[in-house]
């Protein structure tokens, strides 16, 4: 079965799921802890909705997953999401690569990174420091009982401390997770047409 | 591992056979967690043997 949107792509993608989302209006005090629903906050995407069938899993990953890629020290911000988009791209995650990108953007201001990486994926021609965050994470995403020490040594050359190898690697596995959420309950698709009143 | 395969008809079939909405959720979490946690693990156990 062919499936729609399989491209990559640094523009804005939207995720259709394959599975009725929870309805708000109709859901459970359990779920609605779970997406920290408040009356001044209704504003919850299809994927949070999907997940909230499960609310106990959800309420136990929505901290895990922020204080991986959003915690305030440690490794950058913007490193997490390289890693987040090299993991994206091993795994077919288009939807994935394209939000993370976007945010990778925003908090690098080195958009001709993600552009290299549009073209020429997890083997694009970076600088060193990023060359290293790169590979470390498609190794890890694509073959993790392949990795050896040796593979701790580039990006300990690039100034990486060991805490920050292990905040890339909690960002990285974090997407192994992600991805298989995003690709076994829904599939990419693009966005509706501005002015679209739906 | 290959979870780009994963269709829609996949998922049909697990809801098709009697699993809730809740269950192929929990199911997708499950799997998806492992491959979170072994790759946290092969990480850890890299940084060990770099000591």
């Amino acid at each position: 079965m062919k499936k729609p949107m399989r491209d990559f792509t640094h523009g804005e993608l939207q995720w259709q799921p394959w599975i009725t989302p929870v309805d708000l209006d109709t859901a459970t005090p359990e779920q609605l802890a779970a997406l920290k629903v408040t009356p001044s906050n209704r504003t919850v995407g299809a994927y949070s909705l999907v997940l909230a069938h499960d609310p106990e899993a959800l309420s136990e990953r929505s901290p895990l997953y922020n204080g991986i890629m959003f915690g305030a020290k440690g490794l950058p911000r913007a490193d997490r999401e390289l890693g987040a988009v090299a993991a994206s791209r091993v795994n077919g995650c288009a939807y994935c690569a394209s939000v993370h990108a976007l945010r990778f953007n925003q908090l690098s201001k080195q958009p001709e990174v993600m552009e290299r990486i549009q073209a020429d994926g997890v083997d694009a021609a970076l600088e060193p420091r990023l060359k290293a965050i790169l590979d470390y994470s498609a190794k890890l995403t694509r073959d993790p009982a392949a990795l050896t020490a040796a593979d701790a040594a580039p990006l300990r050359a690039q100034g990486l401390s060991d805490m920050d190898i292990l905040d890339l690697t909690h960002a990285v596995a974090m997407f192994a997770w992600a991805n298989r959420l995003m690709q076994t309950l829904g599939e990419p698709a693009a966005p509706a047409p501005a002015g679209n009143p739906l | 591992m290959a979870p780009d395969s994963a269709t829609q008809a996949d998922l049909d079939r697990l809801l098709a056979a009697g699993m809730t909405p809740r269950a192929v959720v929990s199911l997708s979490q499950l799997i998806a967690y492992v491959n979170f946690q072994s790759r946290v693990l092969a990480g850890l156990r890299m940084l060990r043997d770099a000591q």
